[in-house]
C-alpha cells in the first residue's frame, strides 16, 4: 500500500512568448503556430499558442515536489490535451489522490481555472 | 488539442496517413544530454533543477516530442496532439547519450478523424529503458 499526500503541490508557469521560444530551443519544435505570432494569427487558432508538453511538464514536476524523485519510476501518465494555452498564460499543474489510493487525477488549468490538460498518474508501488 | 507538425512550408513530400505502416520501426535518434540542455531546461523550469548528475525526470516528455519531429518527418500542416501516454522508469544522468526510437503502433480512422499512435522508447547509454511514451495524434492529411 502506497502511502501518498492527498494534493499534489501546485506548479505554474507564466507562459510568456519567451518562454515558449526557449522550449522551441530545447525540443527543436519551431512549429510557427508556436514561435511566428503574425502566422499564428492567420491560422484557425487565432495566435500563438504554447507546446502542449510545455504545459504537460508541469504535471511531473508537481509531482515529484509532492512525492520525491523516488517514487516516479514505474508512474504511468495518461492525459488528454483539452484546450490550448495561449502567450501571457499563467498555468498550474496540480492533482488529487483517487480514494483506491495509489493514483492521482491530475490537471493543468490555466489563470480562468480552465482546465487545459487532464488525466490521471497512477504510481507503482516499490 | 495541441498543434505538433509545420503548418509552413513542408520541406519534401509530407508523409501521409496512408505511408504509416503499423508495427514499423520508423527511426531513432540519439540525444545527448549536455549541461546546455540541461541549463537550458532549468532556465525555463528553474525549480526542476538537476540532483546528483542526474538530468530532471520531467525531461523525458521533451526528449520523447524532439525525437518524433526529428523521426516523423517532414509533417503535412494542421496535425493535432491529442493524447499523451507516458511511462517514465529512469532518467538519464548529464553527459548521456539516450536513444529514442520511434515506431507506429496502430492507425485508424475514426469518424472524420485519422487517427495515428506512435510510440517511443527511450534507452540510456547502456540500453536501460528509461521511459515509454504513446503519442496519439489527429493526422490532418
Amino acid at each position: 500500500m502506497l502511502h501518498l499526500v492527498p494534493t499534489l503541490a501546485e506548479v505554474s508557469l507564466s507562459v510568456t512568448q519567451e518562454a515558449i521560444t526557449r522550449y522551441a530551443a530545447v525540443t527543436g519544435d519551431y512549429n510557427p503556430i508556436h514561435v511566428d505570432p503574425v502566422f499564428a494569427a492567420g491560422t484557425e487558432m487565432g495566435g500563438v499558442i504554447a507546446h502542449g508538453t510545455l504545459s504537460l511538464n508541469l504535471i511531473w514536476q508537481s509531482l515529484e515536489a509532492s512525492i520525491g524523485r523516488d517514487r516516479l519510476p514505474g508512474a504511468e501518465l495518461d492525459i488528454r490535451f483539452r484546450r490550448p494555452v495561449r502567450v501571457d498564460d499563467l498555468i498550474s499543474a496540480g492533482g488529487i489522490l483517487e480514494e483506491e489510493g495509489g493514483a492521482y487525477q491530475v490537471w493543468v488549468r490555466n489563470q480562468d481555472d480552465v482546465v487545459v490538460i487532464e488525466g490521471r498518474v497512477a504510481l507503482t508501488a516499490r | 488539442m495541441d498543434a505538433t507538425s509545420g503548418e509552413a512550408a513542408v520541406t519534401g513530400e509530407a508523409i501521409h496517413f496512408a505511408d504509416f505502416v503499423v508495427g514499423k520501426v520508423m527511426g531513432q535518434v540519439e540525444t545527448p544530454i549536455s549541461d546546455e540542455k540541461v541549463k537550458a531546461w532549468t532556465e525555463l523550469y528553474p525549480w526542476d533543477a538537476e540532483k546528483g548528475g542526474e538530468a530532471p525526470w520531467s525531461m523525458a516528455t521533451a526528449l520523447m516530442m524532439e525525437a518524433y519531429l526529428k523521426v516523423v518527418a517532414p509533417r503535412p500542416p494542421g496535425n493535432l496532439h491529442v493524447n499523451q501516454v507516458m511511462r517514465i522508469e529512469d532518467t538519464a544522468m548529464i553527459g548521456e547519450a539516450v536513444t529514442i526510437e520511434i515506431m507506429c503502433l496502430a492507425k485508424h480512422v475514426k469518424g472524420v478523424r485519422r487517427v495515428v499512435e506512435l510510440q517511443a522508447t527511450g534507452l540510456g547509454a547502456d540500453r536501460r529503458r528509461l521511459f515509454d511514451g504513446l503519442i496519439t495524434l489527429y493526422w490532418a492529411a
